[in-house]
């Protein structure tokens, strides 16, 4: 079973790369960079705008721009500069050099061997598109000196021999970060924290209402087969699969916030949320809940509903219900104790399925009701070509996806004895 | 690695034509069969019927709806439904319906007040002249439309948008792109499914690791993000043609990884049958055994599995096409029309605009009830079961 | 027969679900009672009386994007400023009713006489919030900020020459400084509008390299000390409080220091729909830039709630219309039609970046004027904005209250025929009778039109223009693209024709050269000429010589006048003379409304909401309802706890 963990993982970690690569790829297939906003203004400089395109790299070639994005996430880093060489570094702080010079520019002597792919595919870096940003280069470079520590926190020591030398630069431990986000200006984790917050809790909400509706109703479907329940509850659960998320989302929102106030219209706090008590605000976030969450229930109702009916009914017709019947048990003990167990099995697996869609699946939802959630924040990234915010979130939802998957088969074989992994 | 569990409908284990067991007489073909299953399921009838009767629209659209999707007059904007009238202003019944010329003026809320002029009717008309639209994808023309009445009056079944144009009539030429969308896609995404899939599950070995990684690894990226980045790729420079292509590899590209994988593991077990082993055994060609004996035994199942994803494209092409990524206008999509409607006040002010939810609706309802019924219909295991 | 029943009641259900919708989805549905919102206009700049109003109380605001940085330096995003704006004072601010400059920390700004060298005097008694004085060190510390070449400051481009000259700063004493500029600037005291930073807590940041990440949004207040009538408390991710300035520097007329308010709020909401609905709902106390489209909405009748909702404290919770919807006239978002004049080609494929047909037809001022007479500008209001717009036809007419505003002679009014006519003289006429134009060659005149997706009345203006191009036969293929995708076509590949832009306006034309100017890089229909374009009549090329049939018969070639706006704007600025320089601008605005390079459409008119419980709102055209915020209060007669706390004072 471990090792089974340990090459599921293993296998994963593979296929993250992959996505990533994917993920990355596909972006950059797009013209223009995130800061074309700014060039409709008359008040901002073009200076302004390619500073800000040069800080974050995006003059750079397109692997040399990905190898940066993985090098950040990697917990032990070659990277502390943002010259060419990853390898060999420079041991010359900027301090004391004219800005004009920036310490990278004579910089390219090739490493002796480069050991890995990775590093030698950074060594072609232009020092012509260096050159023109002194400003940036300096104030975001941190100086060889100070390892791999976060870019802002290390000032250049003053003093240091001018003299340039150069030395091998071995990596470091280096906490992994997800980049900087263009339009936030601020680490990606702290932009994602708060949204992929509110969405893990739609969705655990959406979830925990969808299992604590669907199985009883399923149970109760199938107890009553062909009977008038049954009958009108696969009605509505037909209707329920049919009708789109978004649309739902929009008749609700229509008839519930636009049409009389009686619930909020989006977001998932009132603007007087700080002022609230502590059970005040916990009301205040369940009265905005309350549609998004409509709409995922009702959405993921109808299908689990229909599943654990037809695993029940699969399953009462089995010979060991019939054999526990005929033993004399009592109706409730076959049912709840060998039919139930039975036919919630196979449903574990959709849990685990659920646990995959978590960050994603609501996305569209959370974009026509304008919830604060990472549907919305990706949308805009996307739009806005927000690179590090969307790779992050499209890792975070890859990543859940293969979490997700792995409880499922694991749950799976915890629920069934019959499947064991090896 | 494990298999992981699928709710699909496992292959036939025999030859289809032995299924026809408990008819007397001369064997049925499976499809004949199935046909026979399909008709007992009423409500899949039901859905055929009214899927059949969208398609027609859809494919005579220029003759069905009363105006071309761009026909705009922008007197006529925001036009309320319904206009069709049977008592006239003197208050007499009139067997034909009629309708009134009518305008509009803002009261100081800006709100439109309509007036109609009550001088003259214009009777409802049917095949009647009118402006000249397209059907069939465009490839006939037609001045003739089912009905409509005469010109200065216009028809508003179900409203009119901000240009003018009749709601009804986009809806009816939406579904070029809305009832297509699924049939393509789906058919796209079967046939690299097939493919890969039978490749996969018939040659084994490392191209099937390959394949299988390729899949996991198209499996595992988050769906809609996905979508939305792979939208943005396309290039500006397309026409809502070429749009609605992109949108369609765009929807194939992400669901052809899991039917490869449901394929392969069909063909698998199809692979060790009697009747395949049989077919090798005599000689024929690997191409000529997959082509002839195992990918067919994996239609029954991949016309259900495409019934099924039909829904699924239709919603997300009007997903995407909800925050404005998909085909654009002035070319109407249910999914575009509902984007106008996004907005409160238009919800509110403009109602109608909602219409095309209804469509999508209906459609995808009706897909689920035909494919519920194919399922049952093609499943080898209900065919005994089923009582006469 | 329990599948009949299933059936039957399926298809109940469906029915069932149909019936509502058609009974709901057949007409506008929305209760009748209730009462609506007034609504007002401007006030008159004469009218604005301010009163003593009463201390305490919130304001809450929505926005769409969350802030980036609290630097106004670095960043001139609104994401930014509409923050900054409340934090720091520039030494000059614009009158908002006439956009003249007004004292703001500088008390005076006079230039000697060859106009260069200004002196500018500080107001004396500023503090910042942290208590330490206001002094010429910190103008002189902003301005070396500025012109820091690690700062990434996005004002520094526009204050510097074109050689990368600067402007030197001395202290004549604390509450002096002499500004040397290097030309004769008339926007100057505008210029100098811009956030003066201080010296005591920033210095040893700029010197550490470290000033383009600070004043960031996760900075704490005790970094940033502030002039304005509001500093930083706290932001969380998806909402902004700024907190009452206990050291501002005015005073109202009783004597008690400004501001009134406590604090302001601004919440993050993306969409501006939901915006409008929590105003409604009575969460937000101001809506700002109203669509025209969602007026009724805002206006129509609403039931006063009664009831409270189960989450609601003693906070204020005003109910459904208690407030007004301003008119404020046109605003400055005008959008417009561009048409691809560039000449060049592309020097990686040789091939020019216009197709010299279609460039040809661009050229002509009379194509310009044709699509001018196309624009349906009484659509663009009616249809989009609910009436709620002006017409536009150059490129500052819609504001009557504008120091520089002039009524364009020429107007190029909604007129098919006229756009027929003037076409057929270019030679484009439908030669075959299909009801489309061709040009002497018979080949069809089309091109492509564009604007970006995100801004949807813009969509629709283009949609509109397209439709009538349509109606004179000219094959418009109309696709709305990203924003990203269109801004690196205008900016870097050329390779587009025709497309529907706005740009951020004002009401000074000097801040728009790099619009103007030929040599500027939003001069979208020929951005970066190294020259006016002149010679663009003499070029041989083989589609041109088809062209020169009739060009030698235009009446007037007009090929200088971009060089004539070039020249309007190098001595706008240098002219310090206001009435000299309301003729150098007149000229331009004419030349432009003659020329059509920008074919205007439809300005908006800015309307805002702002709830009735607030004191001392005096509506401005160019100012809106919050350019005096320090003065508004909120009326008595509010709730309990806002007694309250007017009580502690």
């Amino acid at each position: 079973m471990g090792a089974y963990i340990i090459r599921r993982i293993l296998i994963a970690l593979g296929m993250l790369i992959g996505a990533s690569l994917l993920g990355f790829g596909v972006m950059k297939l797009t013209p223009g960079t995130y800061f074309d906003l700014l060039k409709m203004n008359p008040r901002i400089s073009q200076e302004h705008v390619d500073q800000q395109i040069a800080r974050y790299g995006l003059n750079q070639p397109v692997y040399v721009q990905y190898l940066r994005w993985l090098d950040n996430l990697l917990p032990f880093g070659f990277k502390p500069t943002e010259s060419g060489s990853y390898l060999w570094v420079e041991e010359s702080p900027a301090a004391g050099r004219p800005a004009q010079a920036p310490p990278e520019d004579e910089e390219e002597e090739s490493p002796p061997a480069a050991s890995e792919p990775a590093e030698a595919a950074t060594q072609p870096t232009q020092p012509a598109t260096l050159e023109t940003q002194p400003a940036t280069q300096t104030a975001q470079a941190t100086p060889p000196a100070a390892g791999a520590a976060t870019l802002a926190a290390s000032a250049p020591p003053a003093g240091q021999p001018a003299m340039a030398k150069h030395k091998f630069n071995w990596p470091r431990f280096k906490w992994p970060n997800l980049g900087e986000s263009f339009e936030h200006q601020e680490p990606v984790w702290d932009v994602i924290t708060r949204p992929m917050l509110n969405t893990l809790l739609l969705n655990l909400v959406a979830i925990a209402l969808t299992w604590l509706v669907a199985l009883p109703l399923g149970i109760y479907a199938a107890l009553n087969q062909h009977k008038l329940g049954d009958l009108v509850l696969s009605a509505i659960s037909f209707v329920g699969m049919s009708l789109p998320g978004f649309f739902m989302a929009l008749i609700l929102l229509w008839l519930f916030a636009g049409m009389s106030n009686f619930l909020p219209p989006g977001g998932l706090r009132s603007a007087t949320y700080d002022q609230m008590t502590g059970w005040h605000k916990l009301l205040d976030v369940a009265w905005h809940l309350i549609i998004p969450a409509i709409v995922l229930t009702i959405g993921g109702l109808a299908g689990l509903q229909r599943i654990t009916r037809g695993n029940m009914l699969e399953v009462l017709r089995q010979q060991y219900v019939t054999t526990a019947r005929a033993k004399g048990l009592p109706e409730n003990r076959v049912i709840y104790r060998h039919a139930l167990r039975n036919a919630i099995n196979p449903l574990i697996t959709i849990f685990g399925y659920e646990l995959a869609a978590l960050f994603s699946g609501a996305a569209l939802l959370e974009i026509v009701l304008d919830y604060p959630g990472m549907g919305q924040l990706m949308f805009t990234a996307i739009v806005s070509k927000d690179e590090p915010l969307v790779m992050a979130g499209f890792m975070l939802g890859a990543i859940l996806l293969l979490l997700g998957n792995l409880v499922a088969d694991l749950l799976l074989a915890v629920a069934d004895p019959r499947i064991s992994y090896s | 690695m494990t298999q992981i569990p699928q709710n699909v409908v496992e292959p036939p284990a025999e030859e289809p034509g032995a299924l026809a067991r408990g008819v007397p007489g001369r064997p049925l073909s499976p499809l004949s069969i199935a046909w026979r299953n399909l008709r007992k399921h009423r409500l899949a009838m039901v859905a055929l019927v009214v899927l059949i009767i969208m398609y027609l629209a859809m494919l005579c659209d220029g003759f069905v709806a009363p105006y071309p999707y761009n026909a705009w007059d922008r007197q006529q904007a925001y036009h309320p439904a319904w206009n069709l009238h049977v008592v006239d202003a003197e208050g007499r019944f009139h067997l034909r319906p009629f309708v009134y010329v009518s305008h509009y003026e803002f009261d100081p809320y800006r709100n439109r007040i309509w007036r109609e002029d009550t001088s003259r009717a214009y009777p409802l008309k049917l095949l009647v002249r009118g402006q000249t639209g397209t059907m069939l994808f465009g490839l006939l023309k037609t001045g003739v439309h089912l009905y409509g009445v005469q010109a200065p009056a216009r028809l508003y079944l179900l409203g009119a948008d901000w240009q003018g144009r009749d709601i009804l009539s986009r809806i009816i030429f939406g579904g070029r792109v809305s009832l297509t969308i699924g049939i393509v896609g789906t058919a796209i995404a079967m046939i690299i499914g097939m493919i890969v899939g039978g490749i996969s599950g018939y040659v084994g070995g490392a191209g099937d690791t390959v394949l299988q990684r390729i899949c996991e690894l198209i499996m595992l990226i988050p769906g809609f993000y996905t979508l939305m980045i792979l939208y943005n790729t396309l290039p500006a420079s397309l026409t809502s043609m070429q749009v609605y292509f992109g949108v369609v590899v765009i929807l194939a590209f992400i669901s052809w990884a899991s039917l490869a994988r449901v394929i392969r593991g069909m063909v698998l077990s199809v692979k060790s049958s009697d009747f395949v082993m049989a077919a090798r055994a005599g000689g024929s060609s690997p191409w000529r055994v997959v082509t002839r004996h195992v990918l067919p035994s994996t239609f029954s199942y991949a016309i259900v599995a495409a019934s099924l994803q039909i829904p699924a494209y239709i919603l997300g092409e009007a997903g995407l096409s909800v925050i404005g990524m998909g085909v654009q206008e002035p070319a109407p999509t249910w999914g575009n029309m509902l984007q106008q409607a996004k907005s409160v006040t238009e919800m509110t002010f403009h109602p109608w605009l909602l219409w095309p939810g209804v469509a999508i609706f209906l459609t995808v309802m009706a897909f689920n009830f035909l494919g519920d019924g194919l399922r049952d219909a093609l499943d080898p295991r209900t065919v005994g079961l089923k009582k006469e | 027969m329990p599948k009949a029943i299933t059936r039957a009641l399926t298809v109940l259900s469906i029915v069932a679900v149909l019936v509502i919708l058609w009974v709901i989805l057949r007409s506008q549905t929305f209760g009748a009672g209730g009462v609506r919102p007034e609504v007002a206009g401007t006030v008159p700049a004469a009218d604005y009386k301010p009163i003593v109003g009463t201390y305490g109380g919130r304001f809450v605001r929505a926005t769409v994007s969350p802030p980036k940085s609290f630097n106004p330096v670095t960043s001139a995003e609104t994401s930014t400023t509409e923050y900054t704006g409340y934090m720091y004072l520039g030494l000059t601010k614009t009158n908002p009713w006439t956009a003249e400059v007004q004292p703001e920390l500088a008390l005076s700004w006079t230039p000697d006489e060859s106009g260069l060298v200004w002196t500018v005097k500080l107001r004396p008694g500023v503090v910042w919030s942290d208590g330490v004085p206001f002094t010429a060190d910190d103008v002189l510390f902003t301005y070396d900020t500025t012109y820091n070449p690690k700062v990434s400051s996005s004002m520094r481009g526009i204050i510097s020459g074109p050689k990368g000259e600067r402007w030197k700063l001395e202290k004549v004493d604390d509450l002096t400084v002499r500004f040397t500029l290097f030309d004769r600037n008339a926007i100057f005291p505008l210029l100098i509008a811009d956030s003066i930073i201080p010296k005591h807590t920033l210095e040893a940041v700029v010197k550490a390299g470290r000033f383009n990440e600070a004043l960031g949004t996760s900075s704490s207040p005790d970094e940033m000390p502030v002039t304005g009538p509001f500093m930083f408390d706290n932001y969380d991710g998806s909402r902004v409080i700024l907190k009452r300035n206990p050291h501002f520097y005015r005073l109202d007329a009783a004597g008690n220091r400004l501001p009134y308010l406590d604090e302001i709020v601004t919440i993050i909401v993306p969409d501006i729909d939901v915006q409008t609905l929590k105003f409604t709902s009575g969460e937000t106390d101001i809506l700002e830039s109203v669509s025209g489209k969602d007026y009724p909405n805002i206006v129509r009748p609403r039931e006063e709630r009664t009831k409270k909702r189960p989450m609601q404290t003693a906070a204020s919770r005003p109910t459904g219309s208690d407030f007004t919807v301003y008119r404020l006239g046109p605003s400055f978002g005008e959008s417009f039609l561009v048409l691809n004049q560039n000449t060049g080609t592309n020097p990686k494929t040789h091939q020019p970046y216009v197709d010299p047909r279609k460039l040809a037809w661009f050229r002509d001022v009379r194509f310009r004027q044709a699509m001018s007479y196309l624009m349906d500008r009484k659509f663009m209001a009616d249809g989009i904005y609910n009436g709620l717009s002006y017409p536009q036809y150059g490129p500052m007419s819609a504001h009557p209250d504008l120091p520089l505003a002039e009524a364009n002679t020429v107007r190029f009014e909604y007129n098919l025929a006229k756009a027929r006519a003037l076409l057929a003289e270019m030679g484009l006429q439908d030669r075959n009778g299909d009801g489309w134009l061709e040009d002497a060659n018979g080949l069809p005149v089309e091109f492509n039109l564009t604007t970006n997706v995100e801004n949807e009345p813009r969509a629709k203006v283009a949609a509109t223009m397209a439709q009538d191009m349509q109606k004179v036969g000219i094959h418009v293929n109309f696709r709305a693209m990203s924003f990203n995708t269109l801004i690196t076509k205008l900016d870097y590949t050329y390779d587009w024709e025709a497309c529907v832009m706005s740009l951020t306006g004002g009401p000074e034309p000097a801040w728009g050269a790099d619009v103007w100017k030929s040599s500027g890089r939003l001069h979208m229909w020929f951005p970066r000429q190294p020259k006016p374009s002149t010679k663009w009549e003499v070029k041989k090329d083989k589609f041109f010589r088809l062209f020169h049939l009739w060009y030698p018969l235009q009446k007037k070639p007009s090929t200088k006048w971009e060089a004539e706006i070039d020249e309007c704007f190098d001595k706008g600025i240098a002219e310090l003379d206001p009435v000299k320089r309301k003729a150098i601008y007149a000229r331009w605005q004419e030349i432009i409304a003659e020329q059509q390079p920008f074919i205007y459409t439809v300005t908006p008119e800015n309307l805002m909401a702002l709830r009735n419980r607030f004191g001392n709102v005096f509506p401005a055209p160019l100012g809106g309802v919050l350019h005096n915020i320090e003065e508004i209060y909120v009326k008595q007669g509010g709730s309990a706890s806002q007694a309250a706390a007017q009580g502690q004072r």
